[in-house]
């Protein structure tokens, strides 16, 4: 019964070795030789090679906090692993790694997503902010100012996921309410409850408060 | 997370061929959020991962003459922020703003919503060889039930988690799939399957089919349509209960009504018996009341979620009356 999906090779009309032969190995040979097309040339004559990358690393350029990165990663590697491993910017918090909590927050092309759930290869080409970039110079962003002077943390383990959500948000919306406050934050859990203070900090930064 | 290499088609018609015959081998990816998890719980070990971000056009939002085509890889925050899906489709834009979290709606996408896995926390485990998983028992019929099914309940008590599906059902809309023969089209609602069709999976895709594009009809149009749902979280969180109506409305009379629920079962159920139970009536709160009654008949709650029942008759209600006060 439980079996009842699965497509067999009849129904296919190619066998599992031709099949394998062609889709995985096609690209494997990716940088060292050249594609293979599918083995199912019979239907068209532009039969599309497919690309495939890994298990080990491959090349990636991306943007972090307006650099230029070119870095290696294998397919399996998160945003987040690259991000705090071996780019060193360990700002950006590993809690849950599931996407549940949001401490892992990072603006992806202005943003905010789960760097824990979201695979490095797909950052290629992306602009990717992280906490480390907020400062300006050795200034801390407006928005850093007013959680520091609005006591807007207590562990502190949420803050940077909260600062990357919020720094999205004003950048969208410079004057948000309390209710549209909430929604920006609404993918980042604070255990300690420091909420209430989030939002007055972004309602003080929002204001001109946090120069 | 164990490792595995990845596929980067640029055709549907190329995914398809490097998918293969098995589920567990190859497992198609768009948005990752959902099946990076499950990789993570090593629930889902594929050798390959089939990442469907560069075929062009599966993020396409496309207005055609007979209604909208949304393609499979768009993403949920710009369908629930699309001018047209607000206004035309309202329902459908209240479930998915009750979505996840901004930052997975800012990476989900409508076909992985669909096909996302179930978040029963047996199957979630890999410690538990429960009956979805290929095993022969469900750890929920005695268990931990609180947030399982209370209809289609004995092989398997997982509830669908997807909540935009029972807007898209009530609007009707359609599912195309791209299969090696070619693409065909099923009734979304046909889609979602029943364990007893297959108990190891939630729909009627093959391993090597993919869910390319919603097409939802112009006739389904309708302001008189409403998402309603409740969750014990304000964010974060799955819903307990969802109810989807569409009700076409003429003055007062409902001349044709959808009704679909969700978070309730398995799949998520259209009832047609509801529907005809509003059909050619006035609309008013004793109307309501006697449908949500009759919602409930037939559950077959678990040991620890029978306060489900009382819950699904309160979101019925609330849900036919929001969408006549639209
Ligand atoms: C904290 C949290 C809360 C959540 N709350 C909710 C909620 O309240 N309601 C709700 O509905 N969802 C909820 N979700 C689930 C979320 O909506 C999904 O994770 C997301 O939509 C999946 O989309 P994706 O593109 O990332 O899918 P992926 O992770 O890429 O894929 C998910 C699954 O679908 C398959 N798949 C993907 N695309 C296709 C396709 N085109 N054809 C066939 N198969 C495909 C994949 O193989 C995989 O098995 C929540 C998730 C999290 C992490
Ligand atoms: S660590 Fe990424 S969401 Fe929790
Ligand atoms: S300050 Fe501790 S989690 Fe937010």
């Amino acid at each position: 019964m439980s079996r009842d999906n699965k497509a067999t090779e009849e129904t296919q009309g190619v066998t599992r070795r031709g099949f394998l032969k062609g889709a995985s190995f096609a690209a494997a040979a990716v940088g060292t030789g050249s594609l293979l097309p599918p083995p199912q040339t019979a239907s068209s004559q532009n039969e599309e090679e497919v690309l495939i990358l890994g298990t080990e690393e491959t090349k990636i350029a991306l943007t972090i906090n307006g650099e230029n990165i070119s870095t290696e990663a294998s397919p399996s590697t998160t945003l987040l692993d690259l991000i705090r491993g071996p780019l060193d910017l360990t700002g950006s918090k590993r809690v849950c790694d599931r996407g549940s909590c949001g401490a892992c927050t990072v603006l992806v092309d202005g943003k905010p997503i789960c760097s824990c759930s979201y695979l490095a290869l797909d950052a290629q080409g992306k602009n990717i902010q992280t906490v480390e970039g907020l400062m300006v110079g050795d200034k801390l962003s407006p928005l850093q100012n007013s959680f520091v002077s609005c006591d807007a943390l207590q562990c502190g383990f949420c803050t940077p996921g909260m600062l990357m959500s919020c720094t999205a948000l004003l950048e969208k919306n410079p004057n948000p309410n309390r209710e549209e406050i909430a929604k920006g934050i609404s993918g980042n859990l604070c255990r300690c409850g420091t909420y209430q203070n989030i939002f007055e900090a972004v309602h003080k930064a929002a204001t001109g408060g946090g120069k | 997370m164990k490792s595995f290499k990845m596929a980067m088609p640029k055709t549907l018609e190329g995914a398809v061929k490097v998918l293969g015959f098995d589920f567990e081998k190859r497992q198609l990816m768009a948005g990752g959020t959902d099946l990076l998890g499950c990789v993570k719980e090593h629930i889902a070990e594929p050798e390959v991962v089939v990442n469907l971000k560069g075929i062009p056009h599966l993020t396409d939002v496309v207005k055609t003459e007979t209604g909208v085509e949304i393609g499979a890889l768009v993403k949920l925050d710009d369908l629930a922020n699309n001018k047209e899906i607000q206004q035309r489709w309202p329902a459908l834009a209240q479930a998915i703003a009750q979505t996840a979290t901004p930052q997975i709606r800012n990476v989900g996408t409508v076909g992985g919503n669909l096909c996302q896995r179930p978040r029963c926390w047996y199957y979630r485990d890999e410690n538990y060889h429960c009956s979805k998983k290929g095993g022969s028992t469900c750890y929920a019929l005695e268990g931990e039930n609180e947030y399982h099914a209370i209809f289609e309940t004995g092989l398997c008590q997982i509830v669908h988690p997807s909540n935009m599906a029972g807007p898209l059902i009530a609007y009707d809309a359609l599912a195309e799939i791209q299969s090696p023969q070619g693409t065909r089209q099923v009734r979304l609602e046909k889609f979602f399957i029943s364990p007893d069709m297959n108990i190891e999976r939630e729909n009627i895709l093959k391993p090597n089919e993919i869910l390319s594009k919603i097409l939802i009809p112009n006739s389904s149009a309708n302001k008189n349509s409403c998402y309603y749902e409740t969750r014990e979280k304000q964010s974060f969180d799955w819903a307990l209960c969802g109810t989807s109506v569409s009700l076409k409305l003429n003055g007062k009379m409902i001349q044709e009504a959808r009704v679909v629920l969700n978070a309730i079962a398995p799949r998520p159920i259209r009832r047609l018996d509801l529907e005809a139970a509003l059909t050619g009536k006035k609309v008013s709160k004793r109307l309501f009341k006697k449908v949500a009654d009759m919602a409930v008949q037939g559950a077959t709650p678990l040991s620890k979620n029978s306060y489900k029942i009382e819950l699904l008759k309160v979101v019925i209600e609330r849900c036919l009356s929001e969408a006549t006060e639209a």
